[in-house]
């Protein structure tokens, strides 16, 4: 789907437009809590972001086992989405800048 | 083949069956109405337990998780009091669809953060831990009645999402 924006257009730049330039990678990390059940935790993971089992099982152990893993990765607004996505199904995530 | 015991159960694709009693209907229906009293409230996140369900996104960043707060606060709200209704429109139903089921996980994994979070629950608490107060004790015991409940749900969630990815 596309949003329709009714923002004024700039055309000043045209190479600026056809040359995004890339955000700053920004990372979404899950952290450890002790309610969230780790059957649920690694479901979430396959059905927030299509993560086969295995991976998502991965995640969930890293979780568990190491305090977090980062869970996906991208823009800031791809982060800020997928912290939203899974705030949403009571995940504590947070996000930040890959550095 | 397992034996399959467990109150809920998927028939086929969007289709799962719930079978509870009466009585625990009513105590999935009182914790539905309480957690919507505090989502409702002048300022919910003012209680650690409420402030749970809504965690910071960038916990060093005011600025950020200020702005964070304003993109999806409210739809995170609104999503959560959509999924009480859910809940409580489709509390006496022996049948559900997906999106029922879904707002069931997602209503039932609400009600435990906050429980959880008020009790203290750590990963190796037992009843043991609450004995000592009576109404520490019986919320402890809720909380582990819907932790069976949902531990159900997620099975019967995680055949379908088996399913889905057997025919996509």
């Amino acid at each position: 789907m596309t949003r329709v924006s009714t923002a004024p257009v700039e055309i000043g730049r045209p190479e600026a437009v056809l040359h995004n330039v890339p955000d700053v990678p920004w990372i979404v990390i899950v952290w450890n809590d002790p309610i969230n059940l780790m059957s649920y935790v690694t479901w979430v993971f396959q059905k927030l972001f299509g993560y086969p089992r295995a991976k998502a099982e991965k995640l969930m152990w890293d979780v568990h086992s190491k305090g977090k893993a980062v869970v996906s990765n991208g823009s800031k607004d791809e982060a800020e989405r997928d912290v939203a996505r899974l705030h949403a199904y009571g995940l504590w995530a947070t996000m930040q800048k890959d550095r | 083949m397992r034996l399959r015991r467990g109150p809920v159960r998927r028939l086929e694709a969007g289709r799962f069956v719930v079978r509870l009693s009466a009585r625990e209907r009513d105590a999935v229906r009182t914790f539905i109405d309480q957690l919507r009293v505090l989502l409702t409230s002048e300022n919910p996140s003012s209680d650690p337990a409420v402030a749970r369900l809504f965690p910071p996104a960038q916990p060093d960043d005011v600025l950020g998780n200020l702005e964070y707060e304003q993109h999806h606060g409210n739809e995170l709200l609104l999503a959560k009091l959509e999924a009480l209704d859910t809940v409580e429109r489709t509390l006496e139903r022996e049948e559900l669809n997906g999106d029922d089921m879904l707002a069931w996980l997602g209503s039932l994994n609400s009600i435990r953060l906050v429980v959880g979070t008020r009790l203290g629950v750590t990963e190796e608490s037992t009843e043991a831990d609450f004995a000592g107060d009576e109404q520490s004790s019986e919320m402890f015991s809720l909380y582990g009645y819907l932790t069976w409940l949902e531990g159900w749900i997620i099975e019967a969630l995680d055949e379908e999402l088996s399913s889905e990815d057997t025919t996509h």
